[in-house]
Parts: C-alpha cells; sequence; structure tokens
C-alpha cells in the first residue's frame, strides 16, 4: 500500500497528514451538534411534528452535506499530495523519499568521441542533471553513484541530495577529474551488486539509473539480461534506461598483435602477426598499419587492402629486432572514434640466441646432427643456439637455461635425468621426442608413461613396427592434420610432407585408444601414419610443452630428414614448445600484476612504471612478506593493480647488492571492447516492453529528468471536482438554509430575549 | 390603581384608545327586537324603521302619527341598546410565557404572549367600563387563577387590573374544564372575549366553545401569538425545551421551518375554520403588532360586520 501511495502522489508525506484533514468536517460538524443555545419554546407541536416528518430527509441531506466538504478536504489533500495517475510520470525525482542508485558505465566504450564530445561526458551530465533535479526536493532525495568498473566501492554512497552534494558532483563528475576506465566492465556483477544495495535500503522508492552506452554486445545475451533486469524490478526497484551514445559510424582497432617471441634472437627476422578488426558496418579499405619499435617507427608499413564489416584481417610482419634487449612493439592505426583500441603493445625479450639442447642416445649424436642442421644451419638467420650431448648431458646441465630440450633415440635414462626432465618441463620448458632403435618400450612405459601424465604420451607396444603397404589405405604416408604446427604445410599448394615416406615407427599399445576425445587424458594427436596409427603426439606437463614423434629423426626409419619440410617443421616445432616468458605476455588492462620475491634477494621496494597521458607516472610500493602454507618459506608479495591505461608498463625490482633489474610489460585493452555498435532504443523498449517498473530514455536531452508537472491531467480534474463541490455545497447548504437566508429577528438576539429565550453553550 | 397595575395601561394606549368609540356589535341579550325582549332598557333609543302592527306588539309602540295620515297602524321600530356583559378569558398559561418582542417598542406591548395578552384586557376592560358596560374576568391556566365578576362601576377597573396582575402563568392549559366553568358561571348570555394562544388540545378547546355558543354567548377569540412562531426565524443550532411539559429537542431550526410553519398553519387553519363555522369571531394577534392598532383593527372590523352580521 505504502509503495502504491509513494508511487502515485508526488508528495506522498502530504497525504498521510491530509488524511487526518479528512476528519476535520467531521469533528466540526460533530462540535457543532453539540454547540447549541437553549430556547424555551412554546409551539414545540408543530416543531415536533416537523421533526417527525423531516427525521430522514434532514439525516440525508446532512450526511450528503457532511460527504461534499469530506470531499472536499478529500480534493485539496489530493492536490496537496499531487495524485498521479500513471505512475510512469514519477520518472525521476518525483516520489517521495527515494534513493536513487546511479551506475555509471565507465567502461572503455564510453570514451567514444561522438562529435565534439566523449559519451562518457555525456553520461556525467546526465548524472549532474539528476542530481541537479533531485536538489529542488532537499531532503526527500538521496543518492548513490556506482561505477560499473567498481561498484563496490561507490562514488557517492547515500546522501542526501542538496546543494552542497550538487557542488561536489559538479567538481567529482567533471570531465576533466574523471575519466571512463579502459577495461569493459562487468554489466551484470554490477547490476547485482547494485540490487543488494538498494535491498538494503528502507525507502519506499528505490531507482536505479543506469547511465550506459548500451553497447549490442553487452546486451547480446538478451536472457541473462532480461532476469538481471527482472530481479531489480522484482524487488521493486524501478530502473532507468539512460542512453547516451548515438549509433556509431565505425571503429577500427588492432585486435592482434602476436609473435613468438620464445624465439625471438637478436639480429634475427621475427614474424609478428597484426591483425586489425573492423566495427564498423562498412567494408573499410587500405588500413594502414604503423609498427613501432622501443617508440621509433619500424620502416615496413603494412596496409590492409580490405576488412570486411565485422571481419579481423590479419597480415604477418616479419621485424628484425637487433639488439638482445626487451622491445616494446606497438602497432597503430589511424584514428577513430575510439582511440584507445587502435594500438596494441607487445614485449618482444629479443635473447642474444635461442639455446636449445639435444640429447642424443647414440654415440656420436648421428640424429642431433639432423636437428641441428635443421635448426642452426645458419644461426644467424634463425638465432638458434644448438648444444649436442649425450644422455649424461640431462643430469649434468642446467636444463633451465634451454629454451627446449630434444631427446632423440634415447634408451634408457637415469632416474635422476628424467626428473630433471619432468622438473625443466614442469618449470615451463619444451620437451621434443624423436624415437628410434634405441627405445625401449617396457622402460618407457614403466617409468616415463603414467596415465596421470609424464614425460611420454603413450604406452608403446612391443616393438617398432614397420608401416606396411596397404592398397586399401591410399594416400601419403603422414596424415597430417589441422594442428599449428602444420599450418605452413596446409593446401594443394605445399605438396612437401605428402611425399614424406614413413617406413617404420613404433605404435602404441593395443590398449591406447586412438580417438583423443574418448581417451581425454590430454594427449592431442597432431599427425597420424596412413593406418592411423599415432606419429606425432602433443601433451603438457605442468607448464611445460612435449611434443613427440613416434618414428626417427634421422633418414633410418624414415626420409623425412632429407624432405624440404623437416626444416620448416623443425623451426616451427621449436617456436612451439619453446620454453616462453610468461612475465612478457601481453595482458589485459585492470589485470593486477603479482609479483612474489626471494626477500633474501631482493628488497623489497618495487616500483611501477606506468603509462600516462602526459607520458608516464612512478608508482612505488612495498611488498609485504608472506609465508607460504605448504613449504613454510617466506616471500614478499606484492600486487599491483594501477594497470588501467593500455600502454607499457615498467616493473622495476631491486635485487640485493645488485643494480635494479626492468621489467616491461605490455597491457591491451580487451579486443571486443572496439565494438561499438548500440542497441536500437526501439529494441530496448521492446524488450523491456511488459516490465512497467522499467523506463527506457534515449540519447540526447534530459527532460525526463526535470521535475515536470506530473499529473496536471488529473489536477485539473481535482480541480474542477473541487468546484463543483464548493458550488454544489454552498447550494446545498443554502437549501438545508444553513447560510443566512431568512433574516433572523433582531429581537432574537437582542436585549429583549428574555428569561424564556436563554442561550448557551453546552461544552463537549 | 397601583404602579404595578398602571404598568399594563401605557398613557399614549390610553389616549388613543379612549377616541375610539367602542361599539358591541351584537347585543347578547333582547338583540332581536320584536322576537325576544330586551330584558335591558338601554339610554339610546335610534329609529330605524316602521312596521306594520300585528297582534300581540305593545300597543304603545303604534305611531298614531302615521295612523293619522294613513289610518293603518303602524309600529315605530327602534334599535335598542343594551348593556354589554362582557367576560374576558385570559390565558395565564405556561406557554403563554414565550415571547421575543421588545417590550416598549410596540405601543404598549409586552414581551411575553402573556403580558399582551394582560394588555389586551386590560385595554378592552377600560373601554368597556368608559361605555359603562359590565366586564368581568378570568385568567387560567388549568384552572381559573383570578375570577372578577361582571360589573360597569367605574372603580371596577381596577379590580381587574389588580387579577390581571396577580395571575402568574405556571401550568398547562385545560380549556374544556375553564369554558365550561365560565359558561356554567355566566349563565346571562354576554360577550366572552378569549385572550390566548390556544396551544392545547384542540378537542378541547372545541368543545369548550361549542358549550359557550350553545349557551348563548357570543364568542370571540385574540389568538396572541409571538413572531417567533408565526415565522419561527430561529437559527444554529439550538435545543428547544417545550413549555408545558412538551418535550425537548435539539436541531437545527432552518431545516425543519418549512415543515414547522406549515403544521403551525395547519393549526391556524384548523381554528379559523371552527371558528368561522361557529360565528366565532377569531383574529390573530401577533405580539409585535400595537396593541391601540390591533384592538382598532378588530373593532372596527365588528362594526362593519355590524347589521349585515346580526345573529
Amino acid at each position: 500500500m505504502s509503495s502504491w501511495i509513494a508511487s502515485h502522489f508526488f508528495n506522498p508525506a502530504y497525504l498521510y497528514g491530509g488524511a487526518a484533514l479528512i476528519a476535520v468536517p467531521i469533528i466540526i460538524h460533530l462540535i457543532n451538534r453539540m454547540r447549541y443555545k437553549t430556547v424555551r419554546f412554546a409551539a414545540m407541536e408543530f416543531l415536533l411534528a416537523s421533526e417527525q416528518r423531516n427525521r430522514r430527509r434532514l439525516l440525508l441531506e446532512q450526511l450528503l452535506l457532511l460527504a461534499m466538504r469530506v470531499a472536499m478536504v478529500a480534493a485539496v489533500v489530493l492536490l496537496l499530495a499531487r495524485l498521479v495517475l500513471d505512475p510512469s510520470q514519477l520518472t525521476a525525482f518525483q516520489g517521495a523519499t527515494a534513493h536513487h542508485l546511479v551506475l555509471l558505465d565507465d567502461s572503455l566504450s564510453m570514451r567514444e568521441r561522438q562529435g565534439e564530445s566523449v559519451v562518457f561526458d555525456e553520461a556525467l551530465a546526465v548524472v549532474r542533471q539528476i542530481a541537479t533535479e533531485g536538489a529542488k526536493r532537499p531532503m526527500t532525495q538521496r543518492l548513490s553513484v556506482v561505477l560499473l568498473s567498481r561498484p563496490e566501492q561507490p562514488l557517492i554512497t547515500d546522501r542526501d541530495v542538496n546543494q552542497p552534494l550538487v557542488s561536489e558532483l559538479h567538481t567529482k563528475l567533471d570531465p576533466q577529474n574523471i575519466k571512463a576506465s579502459h577495461q569493459p566492465g562487468n554489466l551484470l556483477s554490477a547490476l547485482e551488486t547494485c540490487r543488494k544495495l538498494l535491498e538494503a535500503e528502507k525507502t519506499n522508492i528505490k531507482q536505479l539509473h543506469l547511465v550506459s552506452d548500451y553497447r549490442q554486445k553487452d546486451w547480446l545475451d538478451e536472457k541473462t539480461m532480461t532476469k538481471a533486469i527482472s530481479s531489480l524490478t522484482d524487488a521493486e526497484i524501478g530502473v532507468d534506461l539512460i542512453k547516451t551514445a548515438r549509433p556509431t559510424r565505425g571503429n577500427l582497432a588492432v585486435t592482434e598483435l602476436s609473435a613468438p617471441t620464445q624465439i625471438a634472437a637478436a639480429g634475427v627476422s621475427l614474424r609478428v602477426r597484426v591483425g586489425v578488426t573492423n566495427f564498423g558496418d562498412q567494408v573499410a579499405s587500405d588500413v594502414r598499419i604503423a609498427l613501432y619499435d622501443d617508440g621509433v617507427k619500424l620502416p615496413a608499413t603494412v596496409v590492409l587492402d580490405k576488412i570486411e564489416p565485422l571481419g579481423q584481417a590479419t597480415t604477418d610482419v616479419d621485424v628484425r629486432l637487433a639488439t638482445a634487449t626487451p622491445h616494446r612493439l606497438e602497432a597503430t592505426v589511424e584514428p577513430d572514434p575510439l582511440v584507445e583500441d587502435n594500438s596494441r603493445f607487445l614485449v618482444i625479450d629479443v635473447a642474444p640466441s635461442i639455446p636449445v639442447l639435444l640429447i642424443d642416445g647414440e654415440d656420436e649424436y648421428p640424429t642431433a646432427q639432423y636437428i641441428a642442421d635443421a635448426l642452426a644451419t645458419d644461426p644467424a638467420s634463425t638465432g638458434v643456439s644448438v648444444t649436442i650431448d649425450g644422455i649424461d648431458g640431462l643430469r649434468r646441465r642446467q636444463l633451465n637455461n634451454y629454451r627446449a630440450v630434444y631427446l632423440l633415440n634415447t634408451g634408457e635414462l637415469p632416474l635422476d635425468a628424467i626428473d630433471a626432465a619432468e622438473r625443466y618441463v614442469k618449470g615451463g620448458g619444451g620437451l621434443v621426442w624423436w624415437l628410434g632403435p634405441k627405445t625401449n618400450s617396457s622402460f618407457s612405459n614403466r617409468l616415463l608413461y603414467t596415465t596421470k601424465g609424464g614425460l611420454f604420451p603413450v604406452p608403446l607396444g612391443n616393438g617398432a613396427q614397420p608401416l606396411v603397404a596397404d592398397e586399401t589405405l591410399p594416400g601419403p604416408d603422414l596424415a597430417q592434420s589441422t594442428h599449428p604446427l602444420f599450418r605452413v604445410f596446409q593446401g594443394d599448394e605445399n605438396p612437401f610432407t605428402d611425399s614424406v615416406h614413413i617406413n617404420r615407427y613404433w605404435p602404441a599399445s593395443d590398449e591406447w585408444k586412438l580417438d583423443d576425445s574418448a581417451r581425454l587424458d590430454g594427449v592431442t594427436t597432431i599427425a597420424t601414419l596412413r593406418n592411423r596409427a599415432p606419429l606425432l603426439l602433443e601433451h603438457l606437463l605442468g607448464q611445460g610443452k612435449i611434443v613427440t614423434c613416434l618414428t626417427t629423426a634421422d633418414p633410418v626409419w624414415n626420409d623425412w630428414a632429407t624432405n624440404p619440410s623437416f626444416v620448416v617443421l623443425q623451426l616451427d616445432l621449436l617456436a612451439y614448445v619453446a620454453k616462453v616468458n610468461e612475465e612478457m605476455f601481453g595482458r589485459e588492462v585492470g589485470e593486477a600484476i603479482n609479483v612474489q620475491l626471494d626477500p633474501s634477494r631482493y628488497s623489497d621496494q618495487i616500483e611501477l612504471v606506468a603509462p600516462r597521458a602526459d607520458g608516464s607516472q612512478t608508482l612505488r610500493l612495498t611488498a609485504a612478506p608472506e609465508r607460504e602454507t605448504a613449504s613454510g618459506t617466506v616471500s614478499l608479495v606484492a600486487k599491483l593493480k594501477e594497470t588501467d591505461r593500455p600502454g607499457f608498463y615498467t616493473l622495476r625490482q631491486f635485487p640485493l647488492g645488485l643494480p635494479q633489474t626492468e621489467t616491461p610489460l605490455a597491457f591491451n585493452v580487451a579486443p571486443g571492447e572496439g565494438d561499438l555498435r548500440v542497441i536500437d532504443t526501439a529494441a530496448l523498449r521492446k524488450r523491456f516492453s511488459d516490465n512497467s517498473l522499467v523506463t527506457v530514455h534515449d540519447v540526447g536531452g534530459t527532460d525526463w529528468a526535470q521535475s515536470r508537472e506530473a499529473g496536471s491531467e488529473i489536477r485539473y480534474l481535482l480541480l474542477a471536482c473541487l468546484g463543483v463541490l464548493l458550488v454544489a455545497e454552498q447550494a446545498l447548504a443554502r437549501r438545508l438554509s444553513f447560510h443566512g437566508g431568512d433574516k433572523v429577528p433582531s429581537s432574537s438576539t437582542g436585549p429583549g430575549y428574555r428569561a424564556s429565550v436563554r442561550s448557551r453553550e453546552v461544552a463537549a | 390603581m397601583t404602579l404595578d397595575s398602571r404598568r399594563f395601561l401605557p398613557p399614549d394606549a390610553i389616549s388613543r384608545i379612549g377616541q375610539l368609540e367602542v361599539q358591541a356589535r351584537g347585543v347578547v341579550e333582547g338583540f332581536l327586537a320584536g322576537m325576544h325582549r330586551s330584558p335591558y332598557f338601554g339610554q339610546s333609543v335610534e329609529f330605524v324603521q316602521h312596521r306594520e302592527y300585528v297582534p300581540g306588539d305593545d300597543y304603545r309602540r303604534i305611531d298614531w302619527k302615521a295612523w293619522s295620515k294613513t289610518d293603518k297602524y303602524y309600529i315605530k321600530q327602534y334599535e335598542e341598546e343594551t348593556n354589554l356583559r362582557t367576560t374576558l378569558l385570559v390565558d395565564a398559561s405556561e406557554s403563554m410565557q414565550f415571547g421575543t418582542s421588545t417590550p416598549g417598542t410596540s405601543g404598549g406591548a409586552r414581551g411575553t404572549k402573556h403580558e399582551y395578552a394582560c394588555s389586551i384586557a386590560a385595554a378592552l376592560a377600560y373601554l368597556l367600563l368608559q361605555q359603562h358596560d359590565g366586564v368581568g374576568l378570568y385568567t387560567f391556566d388549568q384552572t381559573i387563577q383570578q375570577r372578577v365578576g361582571i360589573s360597569s362601576k367605574d372603580n371596577h377597573l381596577h379590580a381587574i387590573l389588580t387579577a390581571l396582575v396577580q395571575s402568574r402563568p405556571e401550568r398547562k392549559t385545560g380549556m374544556y374544564d375553564i369554558l365550561a366553568q365560565v359558561a356554567d358561571e355566566q349563565s346571562r348570555r354576554g360577550l366572552i372575549v378569549i385572550v390566548s394562544d390556544f396551544f392545547s388540545d384542540r378537542d378541547s378547546l372545541f368543545k369548550g366553545l361549542r358549550l359557550l355558543r350553545s349557551r348563548g354567548h357570543d364568542v370571540m377569540m385574540f389568538h396572541v401569538l409571538d413572531d417567533a412562531e408565526i415565522h419561527f426565524n430561529f437559527s444554529g443550532m439550538t435545543r428547544f425545551e417545550g413549555l408545558e411539559e412538551a418535550g425537548e429537542l435539539i436541531c437545527d431550526p432552518k431545516g425543519l421551518r418549512a415543515g414547522y410553519l406549515a403544521a403551525f398553519e395547519q393549526f391556524l387553519e384548523t381554528i379559523r375554520r371552527y371558528a368561522a363555522s361557529h360565528k366565532i369571531d377569531y383574529q390573530t394577534i401577533p405580539t409585535s403588532q400595537k396593541l391601540d392598532a390591533a384592538l382598532s383593527y378588530y373593532l372596527n372590523h365588528r362594526m362593519g360586520m355590524g347589521p349585515s352580521g346580526k345573529r
């Protein structure tokens, strides 16, 4: 009931007070009944006869008069309380004590520039306007402002909307002082947070104003979004959907910038992949991409001839990075409505060379020679530096120094060597198996293969088998899959792998299911033989990657090493498995940088150099010691969250007694945020047409927020009713002769009013 | 005459009334000459007409001059005047205590109906005594309060006025018993003047009037009413306490006015009709009306009725 009153009256407080006023005519009536003068009268007989005859009529007339007077008071009360028949007219600040929660979208897409202004600035203006309108009714409106990027930390928490707040908001929400973030924002969780905030409120009227750009991508999941809004309205929270972005012209975004950084070596050409997505509805042509290395524009300019609407075009650029230092690579397209997604950043830690360890099971390392030839025939062009060693090398060498370790035709391995290899792979190292005559299946099945994941992906059969020619199975011996490793060889134009002949191989044991999806042991078949027996397998161990080939690398059981595809495969394989410096991975803005330091080696001071619009900014913080529960060791831990802006960051750490180390990091915006397509207002309205508590406001103009004259039609009706009631009351009262009428004989109140006529008032 | 008794006769009223010639219209006894002999010898004899002699007529009244001229016997007829025996009945019941008129502003009228009635009675008594007519007085409520026998002596006025002054309106009206008693006591026919508001049982009143008429009395009704009773112009919530134990009522009088006036008019109409049908002179006299004006109007009216109104 109270919510109904609140939603139908402009000033519900007046209604409650006015309800008491309705009793006034009744009380006056009763008091009048009790205040009378006494007249001793002779002709009572006729008076009593008249009363007898008119009693019913008089009663009815009196009741009618009383009802009219009550109705008049009620009409006045309704007028003062401002009855509104259509609650939807009470859009913004036209209720009684109300809590308005503004959920302000500050996601990256709000940074879109439309004409002279920015969408986010428009949104700020809307919020300021809401507050200004609310301030016209001080003491009745409360306001909270929540940013989509951090709903749990409201900008304004449950404040009375008055002039000081408006002034504060004008400062706080000045476009100079607050900017949209560079992150996508999670609308669903923000709505949920808002719902909880408002549900905890005791006020009758709760209104959520969602000030956003209403991008299609955010509202794509119609069911989920409708459910989220419904959960608000179910809690009797009115929802204002306030659009601030007009349909956009289109937007180009650099959505991909990647390179096999794990094999980037100084002076060696590195293939960098650049992808641009066209988020507009028109074909984009001649899109120029500029590449910068450490802020210096590279001579190569990439031009994408044509990008289909909502399509992505990619191109590969060979970049030669001369120095063995971390390089900051940036790809940029020309400015468009959303500037922030026009650039993408990549840090490439260029090594002097790519160290690879080849362990050969045979003396003189015949197999390793083939691999070494493939990887580093000309170290200057591949950047790979190969180290060849026997099985003993696994134990002696510090494996972490190598980007990849190849185990070639190894027989039985010492246990500590297995242990070292396992630790290496689990730590992120890359391992490649090539089998051969020395491979011991029983040893392998017993110590290397486990169903829970070991160094070896597959249990081997009893012995190596020849690949028997079978006319029922036509086609090349090597049946490759669509795995990235074979991407180069795919298509009819590249028949090299078709000419590879495999004579002998190690089969998997019979129990091992060939179908990856049936096995579900994490092992992926990259390539098979003609007879569907697995040839190349891939699996993960810890953070490292292991690729296994069930035949020889040297041309003993096959002629692959003599095939031109062998070199390409080996190089791609190295890039595929090579140990990656994860710190250099591209990150999304907003992602925290977790730093964990050994207190015996590092100072607890950390610096983060973050990009800014006008240069950079250095943030200093102190890592806090934290004890690991498992091992009991203490480490210094810090979490750096100030990563909202895309660009290159530099993390500085300070080893004790050593010069500071700098780790460059690249932060990019989420690729999808460039999709600026706006959901149609009509579609949005239609979606919530059956929900009376949801109001959709189109972009432009904040008239709806102004305290417009709601319920004017009912007011005029009430005024008319009041007028009619006044006239009718006067007429009835005159008819009942309660207003003057015939002149009362003056003698009745004159001095001659003798003892027989006494006048007195009887107190109640 | 005491000061108290004088108050019913303001000097200005006396002087104006004094100029009026009271003419009693009907002679109660011996009115129809020839049919009955008037029991009284009137002091003034006025010729009216000649009539042929019929056996039984008084020889002494034969006009011999006419016989000499016409050789027929004619009788000279005179309008005989007789001493009027008037009995004044003044209602002194509680209902007569009501009154809203301002004393002194209406030519001798008094505030209450009783006072007004007393003034009327006094004025009539004065006039009649001036003409040497016999006047008696009764004041009554349920019973007869004061009784003054009929006399035409000059100093009789004092007795009447004293009786009027001594009457106290207190109790209910009991009309029939009073009228019956008066009829019994006034065995000689005369004029009975009743001054009252007649707020009593109608049947009882009519029964009494009928009795008086049957005894040959000429009856005059002065219906004294207050303006408030006639117009009922009360306003505001009022508690009406009935005089004569008539109950009480709290009401807004405006709402009941129309019904009251209708009932009141019906009451007046009933009395008026009854009076007319029984050849009773009836006059409503509001207390706001000037006393002399009321009397002169009435007496003129009665004179005007004169010859045609003979009964």
